[in-house]
């Protein structure tokens, strides 16, 4: 059954293009017929204009998400085609081209590049903090991720798969990604932007001065953890408060970790044990977390897997002791 | 044309990627083909994959899990209409990877007709065997998959416009083995005497998780606002009832059903001056459980014989949260950033979990120990761009959490509050256009950490510098993080140090190289306190030690116009604290299952290769190799962790087609 769904899988995507053609195109309209227009007083001659000189990038913009300011037809000349993002190209055409008489982004410093982009995609809720973000901080902004004429993904105009783009400045995320236990962003499961923002987030609310990583929120503002790990929200009659507390870092590697489960530690007792160690001060009521009880021989094989028996750790709706 | 090839070429070469497959080489005329009014561009790999398994086979299922098969390894397809008013559609996007068998695969889909609606869909599929639950006796693995699979609609209708709707679904299901527990049915009275009530038992759950969502964006006064309200349902049962040993007759069903609508509105605005923007969210969590036991367990209770316990109840926990960020643009070198973060919860429930014994006519009152966090968060940076080429920021942050608890009903109120106060600093330097220097620090104390591990005093570093010269790009990254936890019966402290590089470099279209390498370094002392054989042993110590060397290298190069080559290594190794054997030198306690238990010394290495060779224009022929080893060295032939070691060589065969 798999090897069929594996070959009727093309075959249906090559019927489509076929049944697209046979519906009738009753608004076709080439693109040299839009974005018409002469030398405005403002300097705009219109996208037409620079198809003579550029005709690969011409050839190809209507893939492009930009093309859609040039088929609306509605837009002003300083938001559609060509001259929405370079400005206008009067003075471009009459020097015959180069790069001081118009706007272009390699010459650009980066916080000029966020300007000139952001004049029409700040409004949007994903890149409402996009200026104070560490990446714009850093001078990491538009054009270090996305090449807009050059893309090599179906979406997003990214220069590159969204995984090797962070991975060129984060190589120690790389190496996490690489361990025998990871979530599966290098098998093309998940993304790095299923949990991170790369364009800004708030600071984490579930968390005390944390320092921005660019996380998510999901509903309810908790960590972006939570929109797969569903049946670890609760609320349980008996929580493991550090879940709450300090969040699912507190045991695991979120990337990725050299042990089963992303856990921090390779035996699971040495971690359960570095809290619960009936230190006073700690834990709900400054009691400290309780040390196991006499009978956890902890000499005997059966007692260090903890969550063998502890197996609800995550919080508990019956047991008092996360039993089941 | 040349260019555009060129520029596909290169951006496929800098992949260094983990896993071989899909191919990653360009197949087909780039600019597409024209029918009608659209125009397509598609490429199909479609092949078999061959995978050879030697060592612990749930091990590598665990790691890998990449089985023998026809396989659409990976496809795209894209039809964008040639003028942007096409009649259903203007951009249909389709790509996928892994189906047809794979335990990773993926399809991401785009419908979307310019100023009208745009619709996004991804699906995913994660099937991996759940590793890790070891046992005495047992081998290892659990013997079950775990399957789970998601799938997220969203369309926006308007896009385009100033005023936008949104509407979406996602659906999550996950099925897969868990360990429970089978008798000990009054669990709140459990003391160790009768601890020996519950068996360990596997069982196989499916949750479900529904998501339904509604919103809107509109601008108002300048602002924008954009809000949406959603309900997430989620559902728990057992799939199959846990089976232990001894214990046939024992019938368990564990309906968990719950559901969190929440709402959430966002706003902000940009002005000459000054941003702002907010988040604020409520969510009604809402969880209702049903537990019904009919066990046959002799020495389960006070009554001999079959009994049922039904256990049943509602939880709840409102959450309300909202972030508030203002940034002050003072001129055009300085900027003035304030972010206040707030966080209420409280897991409460209607003290109505009762426990029935149908055995004993008993009742039972299971105690909702009640928790509440209230987190409110201030900071404020200052961002001051001295000259073009270097600026200073500094940054101080305040947190007050406090947490309250309930643990029995009618007991009083035990609140506690940790205050944290934390310094940031750095400088960013751009000497040469090409060359960026980062460097920066955080200094943090908390007056009252929840756990031992927490935060408390603690300290960050990090460096960071890359040269980028077109198709060259030089890293490297430094970072420490110290926190030191010290109390009077015990310590904790932990040093984690990470040192980085990477080398990235297409000096030719047919060629092109990247490498890196990683050090993770983490030490910790913990202090532990635990019973040896009855004996409660005090002020002992765990010093756990890491050393993890990763290394990744990649290099492609074209052997003339047909053939490419890619040929990738990954090498993962943990050397430990240095000793030579488990029970070898180590620290703190002397006892031989802590001292084994203070170092994990491995290896995790994968070399691949691959070779695609152009047929046609529209046809290639892709042939690859990756080799997965993984040795723990220490572990093997323990009594408490079986010998995880595996050997895998996994291969495909594709043909890369576009029609």
């Amino acid at each position: 059954m798999t090897a069929i769904r594996a070959l009727l899988f093309p075959v249906l995507a090559a019927a489509l293009p076929a049944l697209a053609a046979q519906q009738p195109s009753t608004s076709a309209q080439q693109p040299s017929t839009l974005a018409q227009g002469g030398a405005s007083a403002t300097g705009f001659v219109g996208s037409q204009a620079c198809k003579t000189c550029h005709p690969d990038v011409w050839s190809k913009f209507f893939k492009n998400p930009h093309f859609k300011s040039v088929a609306s037809g509605k837009e002003t000349p300083e938001h559609t085609g060509c001259e929405g993002c370079h400005g206008p190209g009067q003075a471009h055409i009459e020097a015959h081209g180069g790069k001081a008489t118009i706007i272009a982004f390699s010459q650009l410093e980066p916080k000029k590049i966020l300007d000139n982009c952001l004049r029409c995609h700040s409004q949007t809720l994903s890149r409402a903090n996009i200026r104070g973000s560490a990446h714009t901080e850093n001078d990491v902004v538009c054009t270090s991720c996305h090449s807009i004429h050059a893309s090599t993904t179906p979406k997003f105009l990214l220069a590159k798969v969204q995984s090797e783009l962070c991975y060129g400045c984060h190589a120690d995320v790389r190496s996490q990604f690489s361990m025998p236990f990871k979530h599966r962003v290098n098998e093309g499961v998940m993304t790095c932007s299923d949990c991170h923002n790369p364009h800004g987030t708030f600071a984490p609310t579930w968390g005390t001065a944390s320092r921005n990583s660019m996380v998510k929120q999901v509903e309810g503002n908790e960590e972006a953890c939570i929109k797969c790990h569903a049946e670890k929200r609760g609320p349980f009659v008996y929580e493991h408060p550090p879940v709450r507390v300090e969040g699912c870092e507190i045991c695991h590697y979120p990337h990725g970790s050299p042990n089963s489960r992303l856990l921090r530690r390779p035996v699971v007792f040495t971690m359960c044990l570095e809290c619960h160690n009936g230190a006073p001060g700690f834990g709900r009521t400054a009691q400290g977390d309780p040390v196991p009880f006499q009978f956890h021989n902890l000499r005997s094989p059966l007692y260090q897997n903890c969550t063998n028996c502890h197996s609800h750790i995550h919080g508990s709706n019956t047991s008092a002791f996360f039993l089941k | 044309m040349k260019t555009l090839i060129l520029t596909l070429i290169t951006a496929a070469a800098c992949c260094a990627q983990q896993v071989v497959t899909p191919t990653q080489d360009p197949v087909g005329p780039p600019a597409g083909d024209n029918t009608s009014d659209y125009n397509i561009v598609n490429s199909f790999e479609t092949g078999y994959r061959f995978v050879s398994v030697g060592g612990d086979p749930e091990a590598y299922k665990s790691q890998v899990n990449y089985d023998n098969g026809v396989r659409l390894l990976g496809s795209s397809f894209g039809m964008y209409s040639r003028d942007g008013h096409g009649k259903y559609f203007d951009e249909l996007t389709l790509t996928t990877v892994g189906l047809g068998g794979d335990p990773y695969e993926s399809a991401t889909l785009r419908i979307a007709k310019n100023n009208l609606y745009r619709f996004d869909m991804t699906w995913r599929l994660n099937d991996y065997y759940n590793p890790g639950l070891t046992s005495a006796g047992q081998s290892g693995g659990n013997f079950r998959d775990t399957r789970f699979t998601s799938q997220d609609d969203d369309l926006t209708l308007f896009p385009q416009s100033k005023i936008k709707f949104f509407i979406g679904y996602s659906r999550s299901v996950q099925e897969g083995p868990e360990i429970t527990n089978v008798g000990g049915l009054f669990a709140t009275t459990q003391t160790p005497a009768v601890a020996g009530q519950d068996t360990t038992g596997f069982t196989s759950l499916r949750d479900a998780t529904n998501e339904y969502r509604l919103g809107n964006e509109f601008q108002l006064l300048g602002v924008t606002v954009n809000w949406m309200h959603g309900w997430q349902d989620f559902k728990e049962d057992f799939l199959t009832p846990p089976v232990a040993s001894g214990t046939p007759a024992t019938l368990l069903t564990n309906p968990y059903h719950g559901t969190s609508p929440y709402w959430r509105v966002g706003l902000f605005t940009n002005r000459k001056w000054f941003n702002l923007n907010g988040r604020f969210t409520y969510t009604g969590t809402r969880r209702a459980y049903v537990s019904d036991q009919s066990p046959f367990l002799p020495a389960a209770g006070p009554n001999l014989g079959v009994f049922q316990v039904v256990t049943m109840g509602t939880g709840n926990r409102p959450a309300a949260t909202g972030n508030l960020t203002i940034t002050f643009l003072l001129g055009p070198k300085l900027t003035l950033t304030n972010s206040t973060g707030l966080y209420n919860i409280r897991t409460e429930g209607d003290y109505e979990f009762l426990q029935l014994n149908n055995g004993t006519g008993q009742f039972v009152t299971q105690d909702f120990q009640y928790l509440g966090i209230r987190t409110i968060t201030n900071r404020t940076d200052l961002n001051y761009q001295f000259r073009k080429w270097i600026g200073f920021f500094a940054g101080y942050d305040y947190s007050d959490r406090s947490i309250g608890s309930i643990l029995t009903l009618g007991a009083p109120l035990y609140e506690q509050t940790n205050i944290l106060n934390a310094g940031v600093f750095g400088v960013r330097a751009r000497p040469l256009p090409a060359l960026t220097i980062l460097l920066s620090g955080e200094v943090g104390h908390a007056n009252r950490p929840f756990a031992p591990k927490s935060d408390k005093n603690y300290q960050t570093l990090n460096a960071r510098v890359q040269y980028k010269k077109k198709s060259l790009m030089l890293s490297a990254y430094a970072q420490t993080n110290y926190n030191n936890d010290s109390i009077s019966l015990t310590a904790y402290s932990s040093h984690a140090r990470t040192y980085a590089a990477n080398v990235s470099w297409a000096p030719l279209a047919w060629l092109s190289f990247n490498a890196d390498y990683v050090k993770l370094h983490l030490d910790t002392l913990g202090g532990l306190s635990f019973f040896d054989s009855g004996e409660l042993l005090q002020n002992q110590y765990s010093l756990y030690i890491s050393n993890l060397h990763t290394g990744n290298i990649g290099l492609r190069f074209a052997l003339g116009k047909r053939v490419d080559l890619y040929a990738g290594y990954s090498h993962i190794q943990d050397t430990g604290d240095g000793r030579n054997n488990p029970l070898g030198t180590g620290f703190g306690t002397t006892i031989p299952e802590f001292q084994a238990a203070q170092t994990f010394p491995m290896k995790y290495l994968s070399p691949l290769a691959r070779v695609s060779v152009q047929i046609s224009n529209r046809i290639r022929w892709n042939v690859g190799y990756q080799y997965y080893g993984y040795h723990e060295d220490f572990f093997t032939g323990q009594d408490f962790l079986p010998d995880h070691a595996y050997r895998a060589q996994t291969a495909y065969s594709s043909v890369l087609w576009s029609f």
